[in-house]
């Protein structure tokens, strides 16, 4: 499990690296979207905020106006591929 | 004498919730955005740190009048079915019990990244930056005011019924009026809870233990705090944690699993079990290292089964990561 090593008190929002993987659910075969993980097993952040508890306290409305003040935009790490040019085959998940 | 034709309900409960801005800040509530929706309510009750009871007079055998109490405080147990949000996490679409998460000592990591939303809760680290709530509980025809509260909490089921989640709330008092329950509009009421079956159990790699009930336990120390040169009670402290979970299962081949071996050697081993199989409607909780602490033989009818009591504990000295609830 991620140890989180800078994660500050209260409310955090971040965006992750995903990519879709096929899986077979209830017999099914579906693209599900997953975490990219980093070679040591955790997700991979692009960007987050934190969100102190006055902003909190103030309701729903106004973490999101925090948020969208303060995010930065997403900057893909190298390793995260693009999912629409590169999309992952049935051997990057196969067993 | 005549009928009253009316009476206070006992069975009428409602509870609003907010994160206070700092700690004993209070709020304003209002019941189309903060409401709670429960599955119980205990009776609330004022308590006092000095209930004003004086020694008895010299020369008496009697007692004498009590000063007024001092330092109210109320401690009541909130429980909700655990339940999703339906709809993909955000800064704005937070899970139901997301206030009283905070509340019992949790940080809140939200991911937004589209087709992987989720909210992870750990433990605060502490010392400080704790949530804490306001809260406006409706009971028995009052609505009791309520804040600085803190809660410790916990998650399980006992059968095949929905788990539920289970906050012992600590609060100042404020006020208490009679009200009547206003029309209180809730987060994902629409959302069915997912039933106990198909919970993924794993315990150091062992999916096959047939499980009879689980809980969760913060046993999270919530401590009160006097004060002399105010109105008597100055809020909560927050001491220790000790998470634990404990399991009924029934007693498996030792080749599956030998329980009494691992309590004895003292195996740490990582621990996980998801409630809810359908995205936006899951609940799992997962510890890197949970310790086998205590072994019971119990029966059901003829079955023989175990009670096994583990202490989660952190992956490094100091770490607050004992325990991680994901909801998805």
């Amino acid at each position: 499990m991620e140890t989180p090593t800078n994660h500050p008190s209260g409310l955090r929002i971040r965006e992750i690296a995903t990519k879709v993987e096929r899986q077979t659910i209830d017999g099914q075969e579906v693209d599900v979207v997953v975490p990219l993980l980093d070679a040591d097993g955790r997700e991979v952040e692009l960007s987050s905020v934190v969100v102190p508890q006055r902003v909190e306290a103030e309701g729903s409305e106004a973490v999101e106006a925090h948020v969208l003040e303060h995010l930065t935009a997403p900057t893909a790490p190298d390793s995260a591929p693009d999912s629409a040019e590169n999309p992952p085959t049935l051997a990057e998940g196969a067993e | 004498m005549p009928i009253i034709e009316t009476s206070k309900l006992a069975v009428l409960i409602a509870l609003l919730g907010k994160l206070e801005g700092s700690y004993g800040g209070g709020g304003a509530l209002a019941a189309a955005t903060d409401g709670i929706l429960l599955a119980e309510l205990s009776d609330l009750e004022e308590a006092f740190i000095s209930d004003g009871k004086r020694a008895a007079p010299a020369g008496t055998f009697g007692t004498q009048k009590r000063v007024p109490p001092q330092g109210s405080y109320v401690e009541f147990t909130a429980k909700t079915e655990v339940r999703g949000r339906g709809a993909a996490y955000s800064a704005s679409v937070l899970h139901p019990e997301h206030v009283l998460m905070r509340a019992s000592g949790h940080d809140a990591v939200i991911t937004t990244t589209p087709g992987a939303e989720k909210i992870e809760y750990t433990p605060t680290p502490g010392p400080s930056g704790y949530g804490s709530a306001v809260f406006g509980a409706y009971s028995r025809g009052s609505l009791w005011s309520l804040l600085a509260a803190y809660a410790d909490w916990t998650w399980g089921s006992d059968g095949l019924t929905p788990a539920l989640s289970e906050f012992a709330i600590k609060a100042i008092f404020t006020s208490v009026a009679d009200t009547a329950v206003p029309s209180i509009s809730y987060p994902a009421s629409t959302v069915d809870p997912p039933v106990a079956t198909n919970i993924l159990f794993s315990i150091g790699g062992v999916t096959s233990l047939a499980v009879k009930k689980h809980q969760f336990k913060q046993n999270r120390t919530i401590g009160q705090r006097l004060n002399q040169n105010g109105a008597g009670h100055n809020g909560f402290a927050i001491g220790r944690r000790n998470p634990t979970f404990t399991i009924t299962i029934e007693e498996p081949p030792t080749s599956t699993y030998d329980a009494r071996l691992k309590r004895r050697t003292a195996v740490c081993e990582p621990l996980s079990l998801q409630v809810g199989t359908v995205q936006y409607n899951r609940d799992k909780l997962s510890a890197p290292l949970a310790q086998l602490v205590d072994v019971k033989p119990g029966t059901e009818d003829t079955t023989a089964t175990l009670d096994l009591t583990y202490e989660l504990q952190p992956s490094v000295l100091g770490a607050n990561d004992e325990y991680k609830r994901t909801v998805d």
